[in-house]
């Protein structure tokens, strides 16, 4: 911090060049996406706690086994963690570098894809116990979890995307462009990621009402 | 007995205490809301005809006149509605008194069943009920949603499968009273009506009395070989006649069936013929119903005919 | 309207004249010699079959939007008239009880969702931008797309009709009934509104991004007209009513094809869930049908009483206040299920309060007619009429928060009577006010105002003979839903009278068919600004160029077209590069709130693909339909294919390619 010296004419600063100045429409559009989207997760996952807290008897079912928590918390904190070099990414190619902008984009894929790969994993561990039709439990289990996932998947598809768009074009690199616009919607997935770990897994074995 | 009249399935008759303070609401409510109509399309109408010929348009944005009328007016008049729904509300949340007997109600595809669990009595489509006592019901249905609705005597219920509702009604004068389900439940929804009987205490009890009693024994030749059809075929499996071997849990209970003055949920008189024509086929009366058409010959369907007229 | 601001030129006295012999207004005329020719050369379609599915013009899609959608109102409405015949006698035959069922399921559907919603979107589409002074929607291509699903969706809901597979559950298809209904109506029911669902998503996103950031300079806020206001207030609400509904719309179909339990009892699931989540959508969509229909009657009365509207700013908050209420009441359609006290005496309370900016609106029309000076037109008429009908749809509306009212008439003919004066009332003759005020901008030609005036006389009596009655039979105690009655309860004379009623509606459709038709074919060419209208689609051509505006003018007051600066500011800046844009296909963007030049983006040409991507979903649904899931799996693989390829080939990458 300088002080003021006498005689001194402090000169205003000006405001960076904005270029081009204000939100783009892509960026709205993203937003009201992401919103409508959150809505369709608030709504099942209501669904969830609406289901779960007008069941007469235990919760989970005692004919159903407590999710287990290593794979699900493994690909949650994954996907999380995924959406640090998205940022990361995402504020290279504003700046105009493709290289940045291509590593932290290839940062969020690799998150994904392991996301993925655990999620798979996970259902085909709990599958032998509960299927989408044994109880409202279990469909509400799959539903929740591949909505999810589905999600991620077109996420993946989008980071995938963003990559060949780096890879062969400079125009992707820039500021509010496709990178920054896709950065918002793997963050949403991230919360998302969260709100379903704590709905599913965590509320079905902390919380489990037996 | 004597049909139904318009008057006897009428929110304009009530005949208990609930059903009373919905047609007085309703008076109420009409009242105040013709007002509302006649005034604004008063308005409305009168600025067509009068601003037709209008010398010039006024300036100034009105603010005054559509705060008092689109927002401080209306807001007493709702206030004061609310207070009449919350008043509505607490008066049937429960009966002046507590009720004495109880009354389960269980919707199916598209027949009432009306159990007395006191007395054990079983019967379908026709409550009776003792007259200016408050009966307390529990509504709960076998298959999808249907809803409880006798227009003179107490408003809307549904019955939910897996859930049971209770409530009460009360019914002040005597007389029978048609209520009808009022949720859409699938092909014969139309065709899913009921009677509520109301009577003196005494002539209830008695009626109560011979309905948790068991069928009657057959006496004559005929009725007899009408037992032996209805025990033997396939009528057992689905009905139920208390005292014999048929116990079916799908249709409803026929250990009193003469007693009934209608069939199948309010749709054709119970005389012999449409009790004939019903079993012979009645999905020609009411397609889609459950019963399936009956292959009796003509000299078993007689004889069932006249062992169930002989149930009272 | 003057234009003595601007200095006369040589060049613009000589454009006056003609322009007034073409009926144009000489702002325009101006505008339109200064750069129409170069503007017209950028914005051109191809011509014929080609230009036909490659449009991404919003006036093309917003004029199919209407007509589609008044095609599924006939079909709609003709389904509608069999059940009247049906119950114009008492124990009738003239369809079964199969039919019957899926007569009145498939009625409500298409009405609410391929009637009503599309209908809104079509002015949407066709009027925002001209209101807003741009030229195309935000994202054109988006728009194309969504118009293809919405149209495609609607023949799958209707394909399953001939097919004997209608739905048949209702139109708030309640389980366990739509559970276990047999056949496939249901999955009809399910995966069409999915489907819809897409367009009315990306519909609503393009409606609000189009309106949030292209309005024309100077249209702050405070002078977005209030059809705008509505217009995005209901996509607002479709964003976040939608996602419960397609939540239990999946569930059911889950439910009934990999026997999932959501909605089985007896497997964990809960029926009343379905409820909850369906009318969280339900209570909301009233008002998404009705609000923009509101917006028309606002764009109606001020123009036809030759004044502002007045209290503007109470009337954008009462519009804005009715979507975020319209989400807190949806348990008053659930007073019979059996719930607590509590929650009745709440949910009452709410369904109070939403009539309060209703309210505020009714006297806000009433005091500009009232200080106006009124020509009457059919437009105006039908304004009137909506405000008769609404007025009684919406009292009737008020008492079912007196619960123990709402118990005895719920379910019944009364409710039916009530929610056809507020849907039929509130949108549907807002909707014909619309088609008759906004029919010369649309075609380019006047109506034969005299016919249009008896085919509203009509359509009025036909609706009120119709639906009246049925307030009485209602509380005669006859159910809604039941294929027939008795004759000894007294319902059959109020029948009658609904069906003579529903043929005199049907015959008031006819001769306003005929209207339109007689227009259509005559050459009563229309002028630019017939009305004298005050907001800035009349400062275009009838019907409208390509390109909308010339010259993107700056908007100076709520009411531009009656300001003095609004319209001569379109001759101002002709030579400016940035209201004009015509070495490109560009649109200008502007800022949120204040509306403020931040630069002329890339619009996209006509292109086929987004037909292609909807051909793709089409297909998947279908398969899904069918039971064919892997095929279905591949159908959607497809779309993501076309997906990426429309995204590669976006015009601001290449604009931006070009430049570096």
């Amino acid at each position: 911090m300088t002080d003021l010296t006498e005689h001194e004419v402090l000169v205003r600063p000006r405001a960076a060049p904005e270029a081009p100045a204000g939100r783009t429409t892509g960026w709205w559009a993203m937003v009201l996406f992401i919103s409508t989207e959150a809505a369709t997760f608030a709504a099942i996952l209501a669904s969830d706690f609406y289901l779960r807290f007008s069941a007469k008897g235990s919760w989970p079912p005692t004919s159903e086994k407590e999710p287990d928590l290593v794979l699900p918390t493994t690909a949650t904190v994954i996907i999380l963690v995924s959406c640090l070099p998205m940022l990361l990414g995402s504020l290279a190619a504003a700046r105009g570098s493709r290289a940045g902008g291509l590593l932290g984009t290839l940062g969020a894929f690799a998150g994904g894809v392991a996301f993925l790969v655990l999620q798979i994993v996970d259902w085909l561990s709990e599958w032998p116990d509960s299927t989408v039709s044994k109880d409202a439990y279990g469909s509400l289990f799959y539903a929740i979890t591949g909505l999810h996932a589905a999600h991620v998947l077109i996420g993946v598809g989008m980071l995938a995307f963003l990559l060949v768009s780096l890879a062969v074009r400079r125009a992707a690199a820039r500021p509010r462009g496709p990178v920054s616009l896709v950065a918002m919607y793997w963050y949403f997935m991230g919360v998302v990621a969260v709100a379903v770990y704590v709905t599913v897994y965590l509320s079905a074995t902390l919380w489990a009402t037996r | 007995m004597s049909r139904i009249g318009a008057e006897d399935h009428s929110t304009f008759s009530p005949v208990g205490p609930k059903a009373d303070f919905s047609t007085t609401a309703w008076w109420l409510l009409f009242g105040v809301a013709a007002f509302v109509c006649v005034v604004v399309i008063a308005l409305v109408v009168g600025a067509m005809i009068s601003r037709r010929k209008a010398a010039k348009v006024r300036e100034g944005e009105a603010k005054g006149f559509v705060m008092t009328f689109g927002v401080v007016i209306p807001a007493v008049v709702l206030a004061a509605t609310f207070a009449l729904s919350v008043a509505g509300i607490a008066k049937n949340a429960k009966p002046s008194r507590p009720a004495a007997l109880k009354v389960q109600v269980v919707g199916h595809q598209w027949w009432w069943e009306v159990r007395y669990p006191d007395s054990g009595a079983v019967t379908a489509n026709e409550i009776h009920v003792p007259l200016g006592t408050p009966v307390e019901l529990q509504l709960t249905s076998d298959d999808v949603i249907h809803s409880f609705w006798v227009p003179a005597i107490m408003p809307k219920l549904d019955l939910i499968p897996g859930h049971t509702n209770d409530t009460w009604m009360t019914v002040d004068d005597a007389g029978t009273y048609r209520g009808q389900c009022a949720e859409y439940c699938g092909l014969q929804h139309a065709h899913m009506a009921f009677t509520v009987v109301a009577e003196p205490e005494a002539k209830f009890q008695q009626w109560l009395g011979d309905q948790a009693d068991p069928a009657v024994q057959p006496t004559t030749a005929e009725e007899r070989k009408g037992y032996d059809v209805l025990t033997s075929g396939s009528c057992a499996s689905c009905h139920t006649v208390r005292g014999t071997p048929a116990d079916g849990k799908v249709g409803p209970d026929l250990t009193h069936l003469a007693d009934r003055s209608r069939l199948a949920a309010e749709t054709i008189p119970n005389d012999r013929g449409h009790l004939g024509g019903w079993i012979a086929n009645s999905q020609q009366i009411k397609p889609g119903n459950k019963m399936p058409p009956q292959p009796l010959s003509p000299g078993d369907l007689t004889a069932v005919i006249t062992y169930l007229e002989s149930l009272k | 309207m003057t234009t003595e601001r601007v200095a006369p030129d040589s060049e613009i006295m000589a454009q006056d004249v003609e322009a007034a012999a073409a009926g144009m207004l000489r702002e325009r005329a101006v505008a339109e010699g200064a750069v129409g020719e170069r503007l017209r050369a950028v914005w051109e379609e191809e011509p014929g079959f080609k230009g036909f599915v490659t449009t991404v013009n919003h006036k093309r899609i917003g004029r199919r939007y209407l007509v589609t959608a008044a095609f599924f109102f006939m079909l709609a409405g003709i389904q509608a008239l069999v059940m009247r015949t049906q119950l114009g006698s008492p124990n009738n035959s003239v369809v079964s009880p199969e039919t019957y069922d899926q007569l009145f399921s498939l009625h409500g559907t298409a009405m609410i969702f391929f009637f009503a919603t599309p209908m809104n979107s079509g002015f949407g589409n066709f009027f925002l931008p001209l209101m807003i002074g741009t030229r195309d929607m935000a994202f054109p291509r988006l728009n194309a797309l969504s118009y293809w699903i919405f149209l495609f969706s609607g023949l799958f809901m209707f394909a399953s009709l001939p097919l004997g597979m209608a739905p048949d559950g209702g139109w708030f298809a309640y389980v366990p009934l739509a559970d276990r209904l047999a056949g496939h109506g249901l999955e009809f029911y399910a995966l069409g509104l999915l489907f819809l669902a897409v367009s009315s998503t990306l519909g609503s996103i393009n409606l609000i991004v189009t309106a949030l950031k292209m309005r024309a300079p100077g249209m702050t806020l405070a002078r977005v007209p209030i059809f705008v206001w509505a217009v995005v207030t209901q996509s607002f609400m479709l964003l976040f009513a939608l996602p419960p509904l397609d939540v239990a719309n999946a569930m059911l179909f889950m439910d009934r094809r990999f026997g999932t339990q959501f909605f089985v009892e007896s497997g964990g699931g809960d029926t009343i869930l379905w409820q909850h989540l369906f009318w969280l959508f339900g209570h909301p969509d009233v008002y998404i049908i009705v609000l923009p229909a509101m917006g028309i009657i606002s764009s109606v009365i001020p123009t036809f009483s030759r004044r502002p509207i007045a209290a503007y700013s109470f009337v954008v908050l009462a519009t804005v206040a009715t979507g975020i209420i319209s989400f807190g009441v949806w348990v008053h359609h659930m007073f019979a299920v059996g719930i607590s006290d509590v929650a009745q005496s709440f949910f009452a309370a709410a369904t109070l309060t939403i009539s309060l900016p209703a309210g505020i609106q009714m006297f806000a029309w009433l005091a500009t007619m009232w200080r106006g000076r009124i020509v009457v037109s059919t437009a105006m008429l039908y304004a009137v009429g909506f405000i008769i009908t609404f007025v009684i749809g919406g009292v009737t509306g008020v008492m079912f928060a007196v619960v123990p009212f709402d118990q005895q008439v719920t379910d019944s003919y009364f409710v039916v009577a009530h929610f056809h004066y507020v849907l039929f009332g509130g949108a549907v003759m807002p909707m014909l006010a619309g088609l008759f005020y906004w029919w010369p901008k649309m075609t380019g030609r006047m109506l034969h105002e005299k016919a249009g005036m008896w085919s509203f006389a009509v359509v009025f009596v036909g609706f009120n003979l119709t639906f009246f009655p049925m307030h009485i039979s209602g509380l005669l105690g006859m159910p809604r839903r039941i294929y027939t009655y008795d004759s000894d309860l007294g319902w059959t004379v109020w029948n009658v009278l609904s069906t003579i009623g529903s043929y005199v509606l049907g015959a008031g459709f006819l001769l306003t068919l005929g209207v339109f038709a007689e227009s259509l074919l005559r050459r009563r060419w229309a002028p630019d600004d017939p009305w004298g209208g005050n907001s800035l689609e009349w400062a275009t051509a009838s019907p409208p160029e390509d390109y909308n505006f010339p010259v993107v003018p700056t908007v100076h007051s709520l009411n531009p077209l009656w300001d003095d600066r609004t319209l001569p500011s379109m001759v101002e800046h002709r030579h400016d590069g940035v209201r004009t844009m015509t070495d490109k296909h560009e649109a200008l963007r502007t800022s949120e709130l204040d509306a403020r030049v931040e630069e002329p983006m890339a619009m996209p040409s006509d292109t086929p693909v987004p037909l292609w991507l909807a051909l793709a979903l089409t297909l998947c649904v279908v398969f899904l339909m069918a039971g064919w899931y892997v095929a279905s799996v591949v159908a959607f693989a497809v779309v993501a294919a076309v997906a990426v390829y429309w995204m590669w080939d976006r015009p601001d990458v290449e604009e931006i390619e070009e430049a570096a």
